[in-house]
């Protein structure tokens, strides 16, 4: 139970003890710790900034999605418009070629009842000649009464 | 065994084996006497913290830690936390000192564990009649440490104080200077009360600790293993908190030899 040299052999131990964990045990644990804590630290400033990073990719998409959207918008705006047009045109012209037909038709029409009348005109005349000839018998000059006639018919036009 | 009566059983087990090294040059003086098995068990247990720790931190990585790293870094974040708690800075040093106090102790602490007859009956076998397996029960082992402590306690108190400053602060406190014997009187009494509560307190556990286990021993053996249940399991509470207990007066004690006043 007395206090004896032993005491000094182990402050000596003790001393080697402390100087080895000194030397070799904390250092590379609290370095390894140290490290550690920033790389956890990184891990999670890099979390974060994808965190962010992916908010600003869908802001991104939603822009993009309703861009799109009001240009398909318009380019249906713009073919109903198109159509639109291209319907009133196709009436328009239509119309247009309605009226030339029945112009057409009508001064067709016309020239061709001139024209008849005209004939009409010239075999009721010859018709009238030869009665005439027929009841004055040879008695009358031809040229004579072609001019008479004649004179009558244009008479009767105007 | 069994010619043994139980004061002398137990005084056997009381005995250190024994060097004297007084013959090598002629001096017969008791402290010549030295603990061999004190000096060797302690030395091969703390050889052991030191050579586990040292493969735990050697291939140290920040990566995925391996289960020996992970061990070491649990330890050495526990002390460092308490010397952080109690110093307010981190400090390499004082996390050794406690870190190495509190294994070393603990391992030491724990040979108490070890069934009592067990390995002086082993060493008997090799020829060796007087072993005590416990070393924190030797007052040579705790005086060592806590005089280790005290001689730091000083010289920390020069470093941050200065000469000067540290006998101002041995003079003039708590009384006024003019108080002067008064205060270092109290002073010395305060500083040396350390190392000598800090060791006996240490000892007197252990000692007390297995002067029970080895009375256990004594009794008739189906009574034993109950009350040696019993106590074994309580006596892992004792020897953990012993060692935290030494580590953490050590820290406390320097956190208060840095403090200016």
């Amino acid at each position: 139970m007395n206090i004896n040299a032993t005491l000094f052999g182990q402050m000596i131990t003790f001393a080697i003890f402390v100087w080895f964990t000194l030397k070799y045990v904390w250092p590379p644990i609290t370095q390894a710790l140290e490290e550690r804590q920033a790389k956890i630290a990184e891990g999670i400033k890099d979390a974060e900034k994808a965190e962010r990073t992916r908010l600003e990719a869908q802001h991104e998409k939603d822009q993009i999605i309703s861009e799109a959207r009001n240009t398909a918008k318009e380019v249906i705006q713009e073919a109903k418009n198109q159509a639109n047009n291209l319907i009133a045109e196709a009436k328009n012209t239509a119309l247009k070629q309605h009226d030339n037909i029945v112009a057409l038709a009508t001064k067709e029409s016309q020239t061709q009842l001139e024209k008849a009348r005209k004939s009409l005109i010239q075999e009721i005349a010859s018709f009238a000649i030869s009665g005439s000839e027929k009841i004055l018998k040879t008695k009358l000059d031809e040229k004579e009464n072609r001019i008479l006639v004649d004179r009558m018919m244009s008479e009767e036009q105007s | 065994m069994d010619q043994l009566t139980s004061s002398e059983y137990i005084q056997h087990h009381l005995k250190n084996l024994t060097l004297n090294i007084g013959d090598l040059f002629g001096s017969s003086s008791s402290f010549y006497l030295i603990h061999i098995d004190t000096l060797l068990i302690s030395f091969l247990l703390g050889c052991l913290f030191c050579f586990v720790l040292r493969k735990g931190a050697r291939r140290a990585t920040s990566g995925t830690p391996g289960k020996l790293q992970n061990l070491t870094e649990v330890l050495i974040e526990f002390v460092d936390e308490q010397v952080r708690e109690t110093l307010l800075v981190k400090d390499k040093f004082v996390g050794s000192l406690g870190l190495t106090i509190f294994l070393w102790v603990f391992l030491m602490n724990f040979m108490d564990l070890v069934p009592v007859d067990l390995l002086p009956k082993v060493a008997s076998w090799f020829g060796i009649h007087q072993l005590r397996v416990v070393a924190t029960n030797d007052l040579n082992l705790t005086f060592a440490l806590s005089l280790s402590v005290f001689l730091m306690l000083i010289f920390i108190n020069i470093r941050y104080k200065g000469i000067i400053g540290y006998a101002k602060d041995l003079l003039c406190h708590p009384f006024p200077w003019f108080l002067f014997p008064i205060n270092f009187v109290l002073r010395v009494v305060e500083e040396i009360a350390k190392p000598i509560s800090l060791s006996l307190r240490l000892f007197g556990n252990m000692y007390a600790g297995e002067l029970i286990f080895m009375l256990i021993a004594l009794i008739p053996w189906w009574a034993q293993w109950p009350l040696g249940g019993i106590w074994a399991v309580f006596h892992i509470l004792i020897i953990t908190l012993q060692a935290f207990i030494f580590m953490m007066l050590t820290i406390v004690y320097i956190s208060m030899a840095r403090e200016h006043h």
